[in-house]
């Protein structure tokens, strides 16, 4: 018991600090060109040229928060899925072979079930309309789905979980879109 | 971020900002976390790693909006999409 704390314990130290890592190279490489005279990272207010590389002081700990989190989650997903793994080896030993095959077409369609009427739960939203075609990187970048919804209307569920997994991703990192998908 | 768009986003989250019941980033966060562990270790081509990059990023963004809320001039989600991301691959 006290081995597998130890063992728990040592795991997710050492989960945290390559996080924090990671989180720090990522802030630093978005950095670039914002370095003082000493060679410092310089975190000042927003509102200058670049608005996207530059940050407030106090955004340093939100990003160790999200280290931690994130460090935790991967480590959970990580256990989680270990622990599955052995699972399903017990219960499909000495079975048929063609047994995971009709699993993983059982597991895929309720997946794919699952993912297609969730966004059902959820209300349609006004689609934005901006005038200002100059920001390419903004709202003009995200490639929203209607779902049910009337002509400029879109789901915000069904734009995360109905596109590819690549898009999804550069959604969720799309600059200048904060509220899109938000507390509804 | 432009006037228009600001406004825009301002209006957004006022008009939503009392029904807090749910949101989309949880929501998706969660059934994705139990999707990818359900489909990974299933007979069939899969990875970990972007299932992991949106696990992270959806959690990343969930923090970056609710941080919106607080400090909108400062806080852009996206930028905390890409950290949480990060933050789950190193995890793992």
């Amino acid at each position: 018991m006290t081995e597998e704390c130890e063992a728990t314990n040592s795991l997710l130290i050492h989960s945290c600090s390559r996080a924090s890592l990671k989180m720090r190279l990522v802030s630093l490489r978005s950095a670039q060109g914002n370095f003082n005279d000493d060679g410092l990272v310089l975190f000042s207010p927003k509102g200058e040229e670049d608005a996207s590389a530059v940050y407030v002081w106090w955004e340093i700990f939100m990003f160790i928060l999200i280290a931690i989190l994130g460090g935790l989650v991967g480590s959970a997903y990580v256990w989680v899925n270990e622990h599955i793994t052995m699972w399903r080896k017990k219960v499909w030993k000495g079975k048929h072979p063609m047994w995971r095959v009709f699993e993983a077409c059982g597991v895929v369609s309720l997946i794919m079930t699952a993912l297609y009427f969730l966004p059902v739960a959820f209300d349609c939203v006004e689609e934005p309309h901006f005038d200002d075609a100059s920001h390419h990187t903004g709202f003009h970048g995200l490639n929203t789905v209607r779902y049910t919804c009337a002509e400029g209307f879109y789901n915000q569920m069904a734009t995360l979980s109905l596109t590819p997994q690549e898009t999804t991703i550069l959604q969720l990192y799309s600059r200048e879109t904060a509220g899109f998908f938000s507390i509804r | 971020m432009s006037a228009t768009r600001r406004e825009y986003t301002n209006k957004l989250i006022l008009k939503h900002k009392l029904n807090y019941i749910y949101s989309v980033l949880i929501t998706f966060t969660a059934a994705y976390f139990v999707c990818a562990v359900t489909a990974y270790g299933l007979a069939v081509p899969a990875g970990l790693f972007i299932p992991s990059m949106m696990i992270g990023a959806s959690m990343g963004r969930l923090v970056g909006e609710l941080l919106y809320l607080w400090q909108p001039d400062v806080v852009d989600p996206g930028l905390y999409a890409l950290v949480g991301a990060s933050a789950v691959l190193g995890g793992e």
